[in-house]
């Protein structure tokens, strides 16, 4: 069957509602994918040797930092936008005046949080 | 008056055909001569009149209309049970599971805002870390026991929502079934491993 099904991403014209909604699954996946270089980490600190030596080496690169740093900001905007939508499903901030603004206010929060964690990690 | 009649059963069967009534055409032909409007109401009050036992019941409008409960036969239920009308529609639609994946996404995103907190601050700063110090404070018990709470509960929490994913953009059953099996089975794994891998350090 080739009826169309929803969502129908392309269909309509880029809005903070929509934009910071797609925003919410990629985090997600992208934070899935951490979740498991993480499961990974621990399990190679618990082997030791050589393989908690390449794990670190890969995680302290550049290239690691530079994912580590996209994650805590993945992290930081989906634990903002998923407050966001707890009080969405409590039946809180429905209105679409509200709804933008929280949407930015998210935005914000993520800046913050993602500042926040990487200065308490570098100034310690 | 005979004109205004004339015209008012000219107007009559026209009416009737839009309703597709036979009734209502046959009794608007027999009172031609009264106004086709009168003969309409005649034959929608004479419907339902024919079907009444009591005719008072319209009459009187404070009249409670009192209906026997019956009670529904075992008998029957076990014949629906037995149908397999029920068989095809058990377990489809809105009634499956929907209520508590819903439910438990919420929750475990609820416990997740400390825990990530915790680990978005912990974690980043021991990634540099040499492995005795990481193994030192994974095998702190309150690290472990936080450590272990947060990759069960955000692995929950991941699975649910890439199923969500894959159900929203797989669109054939069969591969899409596979999918979600096998993101359930990297979480339970990834869950499974890094708990062991804990336990080991702590002991």
């Amino acid at each position: 069957m080739s009826r169309p099904l929803s969502p129908h991403l392309t269909w309509y014209k880029p809005q903070i509602t929509s934009t910071l909604s797609i925003l919410h699954r990629f985090t997600g996946i992208v934070l899935a994918l951490g979740a498991v270089a993480l499961s990974w980490w621990v399990a190679a600190v618990a082997i030791g040797g050589e393989t908690y030596a390449g794990t670190a080496w890969l995680y302290t690169s550049i290239a690691g930092q530079i994912v580590l740093f996209g994650w805590t900001l993945a992290l930081a905007f989906h634990l903002s936008n998923g407050i966001r939508h707890l009080f969405w499903d409590a039946g809180i901030g429905f209105d679409m005046p509200t709804v933008n603004r929280s949407g930015i206010a998210v935005l914000v929060m993520t800046a913050l949080l993602t500042l926040a964690v990487w200065l308490i990690v570098l100034l310690a | 008056m005979n004109d205004k009649g004339k015209n008012r059963q000219d107007d009559a069967p026209a009416k009737a055909s839009e309703k597709t009534s036979a009734v209502d055409a046959s009794s608007a032909q027999k009172s031609a001569d009264d106004s086709a409007v009168d003969s309409h109401n005649e034959a929608r009050e004479k419907q339902p009149a024919n079907d009444h036992q009591d005719d008072d019941a319209g009459e009187d409008g404070n009249e409670v209309i009192k209906v026997e409960r019956t009670p529904t036969s075992p008998a029957l239920l076990s014949q629906l049970r037995h149908s397999n009308h029920y068989h095809q529609a058990r377990g489809l639609g809105a009634g499956r599971a929907g209520a508590a994946t819903f439910r438990v996404q919420r929750l475990t995103a609820m416990a997740l805002i400390p825990l990530a907190i915790w680990f978005a601050v912990s974690v980043v700063r021991m990634s540099t870390a040499s492995q005795a110090a990481a193994a030192a404070w994974l095998a702190w018990p309150v690290n472990a026991v936080i450590m272990a709470l947060f990759i069960v509960i955000a692995l929950r929490h991941a699975v649910i929502g890439l199923q969500i994913i894959l159900e929203d953009y797989v669109h054939h059953e069969g591969l899409r079934a596979v999918c979600v099996l096998v993101v359930k089975a990297i979480g339970l794994l990834l869950g499974v491993g890094a708990v062991a891998a804990l336990i080991h350090l702590a002991l």
